[in-house]
């Protein structure tokens, strides 16, 4: 039997799709409280919250993961690291903690270089989950 | 060694004095923590203990957050913070035709600022938080000014365009307050309209502008800035006095610290109401004294429009003609008549100062 690598993974939901960030990257699950609007901010960011001393951008995870549904009222927000700098996006469910096997995860065509947020897919037994790259939706939103 | 030295012993990882060690307690880490992290935003932790008294732990943490002091308006449902340093002044702008206000092409909008021409920026406008059609016409204009730069952000202000003498609703646009400024991260940093984020009292999450982005991303004309007036430092300004005369004839000084503006009302706007006289401005009235009144004089004749300099705290002193403003020649002589703080020279003439107590207790009727 071989060993291979394994993602701790945090699963959630947005709209009907399973979606998974890798778990050393999420600092918090919290309720959203009132963000401040950021005029000219790019499309999808939907303002700024005070989480624990800092200034955290929140961002509808739907709007990049092309998933249509309006941006729920009070949302849950999924707080990520990412180079010292947090963010917040917007999801409907927080759903589990998993370890995905590395060789469980397929390529999907949006995958691989360049292209959008999402690296993978794994086949859960109960449903598919997508696996995204935080660095890859964030740096999308810059170049916009 | 030295108890002090000992005592160091608690901030080494893994020191423990516990008997027994549980999977929470006993491992020689909770110390070590607390002195990574001060010592992380360069603070120090140090421990004093004497067996059978007691223990006192010092954490000194600097104070190296950024802070300053910024001028918060409002916007449309936004607020945002202004760096207080570049602030010059709040002009209220109206439909007033007499007032300040903005002219100009609707696309190169620009205020008369005492013979300056400065450019105007519409902050909803230029940051799409209302679309406004037409040029607006009433507001708060916040002058400021960047590296050689200077132009009016328009924000949210007056109710009515009337009253813009009133400084309550000029507080109620804008307040000041000393903020903490927090970063905002690459992501929206990257857009040079914010140079960070600020947290108010109410919890509410505030932008702070960053002037110079704006100025670079509206692309503003420079003004062509007149020399800079002379600022007169608190100290001297101390010893200027507003030279006027009396409609009796007399010629009196107020201190030019006292001094708010000064005004010209027509006949008709001073109005005796019981025994106090008031002069309209706008809705509100201000309470006025007579120089001569205070002087012990009465008032001689009386002309077509009368001269009000506008003392501390929204009281006016009616004069006759108002003659220049002189640096003291002379330090201050008690004088013993009524009204009089004392006598100084004044342009080489002998002038009596107003003062400025009896001024405001005549206006006022206080006893």
């Amino acid at each position: 039997m071989t060993t291979t690598a394994i993602h701790r993974c945090c699963t959630f939901r947005v709209g009907a799709a399973c979606f998974a960030v890798p778990a050393d990257g999420v600092v918090e699950v919290l309720r959203a409280g009132r963000a401040t609007r950021v005029p000219q901010a790019p499309a999808g960011v939907l303002g700024l919250v005070h989480l624990r001393g800092r200034i955290v951008p929140v961002i509808d995870a739907a709007a990049h993961l092309g998933v249509d549904r309006p941006c729920p009222e009070r949302a849950t927000l999924l707080v990520l690291t990412l180079q010292d700098d947090w963010y917040a996006l917007v999801i409907d469910e927080m759903q589990d903690i998993v370890e995905i096997p590395a060789d469980g995860i397929e390529q999907t065509a949006t995958g691989g270089e360049g292209a959008g947020p999402l690296t993978g897919v794994f086949a859960a037994p109960e449903q598919l989950v997508h696996l995204l790259d935080p660095q890859r939706m964030i740096q999308a939103l810059t170049r916009r | 060694m030295p108890p002090d030295r000992v005592l160091q012993f608690i901030f080494e990882p893994g020191f423990s004095t516990a008997a027994a060690v549980t999977s929470v307690s006993g491992r020689g880490v909770g110390m070590d923590v607390v002195r990574t992290n001060i010592e992380a935003i360069g603070g120090t932790v140090d421990i004093h203990s004497v067996p059978g008294v007691g223990t006192t732990v010092r954490v000194h943490v600097p104070l190296t957050l950024a802070i300053m002091p910024a001028l918060v308006v409002r916007c449309g449902t936004e607020r945002f913070a202004i760096p207080q340093s570049a602030v010059g002044e709040l002009v209220p702008v109206s439909r007033d035709r007499h007032g300040p206000r903005i002219e100009g092409l609707p696309e190169a909008p620009v205020m008369r600022v005492r013979g300056r021409l400065v450019p105007i920026l519409f902050l909803d406008q230029f940051l799409g938080i209302r679309a406004t059609t037409a040029c607006r016409s009433e507001g708060t204009v916040v002058l400021v000014r960047v590296d050689d730069h200077e132009f009016g952000l328009v924000v949210d202000g007056m109710q009515s365009g009337a009253d813009h003498f009133r400084c309550r609703d000029l507080l109620d646009a804008a307040s000041l307050s000393t903020i903490v400024v927090k970063p905002i991260g690459a992501l929206l940093a990257g857009l040079g309209l914010y140079s960070g984020a600020t947290v108010l009292g109410d919890g509410g999450v505030v932008l702070i502008l960053d002037l110079r982005g704006l100025l670079r991303a509206a692309r503003l004309p420079p003004v062509d800035r007149e020399p800079e007036a002379v600022v007169v430092p608190a100290a001297e300004l101390a010893d200027r006095y507003l030279v006027c005369g009396t409609p009796a004839g007399r010629r009196v000084a107020v201190p030019l610290a006292d001094v708010v503006r000064l005004e010209k009302y027509s006949r008709q706007a001073v109005q005796v109401v019981g025994e106090r006289t008031v002069v309209r401005r706008g809705d509100a009235f201000t309470p006025l004294a007579d120089v001569d009144a205070i002087l012990g004089r009465l008032a001689a004749a009386t002309t077509d429009t009368v001269s009000v300099v506008v003392l501390d705290g929204d009281v006016g002193l009616s004069v006759g003609t108002i003659l220049d403003v002189l640096a003291a020649e002379s330090p201050l002589q008690p004088a013993a008549a009524a009204g009089v703080a004392g006598i100084l020279s004044l342009g080489g003439v002998a002038t009596e100062v107003v003062d400025i107590r009896a001024a405001r207790r005549r206006a006022l009727l206080e006893a």
